[in-house]
């Protein structure tokens, strides 16, 4: 396992109430890991889980993609913003 | 030679005008002849849409189209900065066509004073060259993206909330994604925070907005390096930006994809579950005998102070609040237990009626269902239409916001 920065954009920062934290994730991981984790960690994230992007080192995360994540692996949590 | 011969590649009139971004490499004479010869809609004349359209018109695009139905009011101005006072209640997409004409008499302004839907949006988008979605709602994104990928016409995206502003280039290639291809289903419409609710600050919408104007005169003047395929994060409280490289196309996007299923406009607001506005809906979760109206609570306080429950977030409670309101949040009333709800709402086991209160009567509804499973042996019931009726009905001297 490894100890990864996680980001939250937008309303995942509403929701979470942090803008960033550590959170552990195996070495070898996938988006589908990766998705399943964070929203058991952060239940309150469900309510935006149809539109939340993930991003992998600032790299849009894809359904099936496959991560070696490293100390400095960013991970970010990105919903929509729709205002303007 | 004669001295009356002279080879130009611009007007006198332009050059002197526009030279200072002539001189810029990469830009220079062809990527203002470009942008002369360019039309752009924007499509929302709000806090995005005022900088846009202020930088382009300044900058001397060719047609500059802008689409709203709404007017001018008060709590526009602190972002909207290309309004005027005396502009209150005025069109906005004329008041903006306006100052740009007074700014640059050059600038053939198309004023679109109607609101945007599925049987007006192929006609106007049709004759422009490059879309700006400057809009406040998701049901107006996605009709804008379906839109400009039906008549090929790339879309520079903005949005903005909060310290938080985002900005793509969505159909720009063939490898470009559209909007559709990120979120194919639309949010919850309970997820979805609006400039209304969640406020936004004038610097943050300005910053955004400025890079969309960038960004039409890159694809307008035909440098490369736009935001297309990347999503620009702008975290204006952190004083930060992040870059993030976005998926390809989707080959099966319902859009843009391979085998489209969508081939004209559909209904966005059936689709979302949302209005194509940003404008707040009331909700009726209570039955009647829950709810009192504002004159009622003013003639039962009038007689006895009254344990009066406000659910909104603490800024907005320090705006203004009547004297005997205990700020517990609609978060709060989710979170914390019987026993740490009586302490804080001072009840005893003698007290019988409880009142809620927040800015337009949905949270107060909203709590009222939450605070009832809590503390049963009380009867909680909500003040309809919040702050904003008793400012309307009671005390017009009570602080709108």
């Amino acid at each position: 396992m490894i100890c990864v920065k996680v980001l939250f954009f937008g309303e995942a920062f509403q929701l979470v109430g942090k803008r960033e934290e550590s959170v552990e994730f195996p070495n070898e991981t996938d988006y589908e890991e990766i998705r399943r984790i964070v929203l058991e960690k952060y239940p309150s994230l469900s309510k935006i889980e149809k539109v939340m992007m993930l991003a992998v080192d600032q790299e849009y995360a894809n359904p099936g993609d496959r991560f070696e994540l490293e100390r400095f692996t960013e991970i970010a949590v990105i919903p929509p913003l729709s205002g303007g | 030679m004669s001295d009356n011969d002279w080879v130009a590649g611009i007007s006198k009139k332009d050059a002197g005008r526009y030279s200072r971004q002539l001189l810029v490499d990469d830009f220079g004479v062809s990527g203002q002849k470009n942008l002369k010869n360019s039309r752009v809609l924007i499509v929302g004349a709000g806090g995005l849409g005022c900088p846009v359209a202020t930088y382009l018109g300044a900058a001397g695009v060719g047609t500059l189209g802008i689409i709203d139905y709404d007017h001018i009011s008060l709590d526009n101005l602190h972002r909207q900065v290309a309004y005027k006072e005396a502009q209150i209640g005025h069109s906005k997409a004329k008041g903006l066509a306006d100052n740009i004409k007074l700014q640059n008499s050059d600038v053939n302004t198309v004023v679109h004073n109607v609101s945007l839907d599925s049987s007006n949006a192929m006609d106007i988008f049709k004759n422009y060259d490059i879309v700006c979605d400057c809009t406040d709602n998701v049901a107006t994104r996605y009709l804008i993206n379906d839109v400009c990928v039906l008549l090929n016409i790339p879309l520079v995206s903005g949005s903005a909330l909060r310290w938080d502003g985002q900005i793509s280039v969505y159909h720009y290639g063939p490898e470009c994604p559209c909007y559709r291809c990120l979120f194919p289903s639309p949010p919850d419409p309970n997820s979805v925070t609006n400039c209304n609710e969640g406020g936004v600050l004038g610097p943050i919408v300005g910053t955004i907005g400025s890079m969309q104007a960038l960004e039409v005169m890159k694809i307008a003047a035909n440098v490369d390096s736009t935001l297309a395929g990347k999503l620009l994060l702008f975290d204006g409280r952190e004083g930060k930006s992040r870059t993030i490289r976005l998926r390809k196309r989707d080959t099966k996007c319902a859009v843009c994809g391979d085998n489209p299923t969508i081939t004209a406009p559909v209904d966005y607001v059936l689709f979302c579950g949302a209005g194509a506005h940003d404008k707040i809906e009331n909700l009726k979760l209570l039955e009647p005998t829950d709810r009192l109206n504002v004159e009622e609570y003013r003639d039962i306080r009038g007689a006895q102070k009254q344990f009066l429950l406000d659910t909104r977030p603490p800024v907005e409670f320090e705006i203004a609040h009547l004297p005997e309101a205990i700020n517990i949040t609609l978060n709060e009333c989710r979170s914390l237990t019987p026993h740490d709800l009586s302490s804080r709402l001072e009840v005893d086991s003698n007290t019988s009626d409880v009142y809620v209160i927040c800015h337009r009567g949905n949270d107060s509804q909203r709590a009222v269902l939450l605070l009832r499973e809590k503390l049963n042996s009380i009867r909680f019931r909500d003040i309809i239409g919040g702050y904003e009726e008793w400012a309307l009905k009671i005390n017009d001297k009570f602080p709108l916001y």
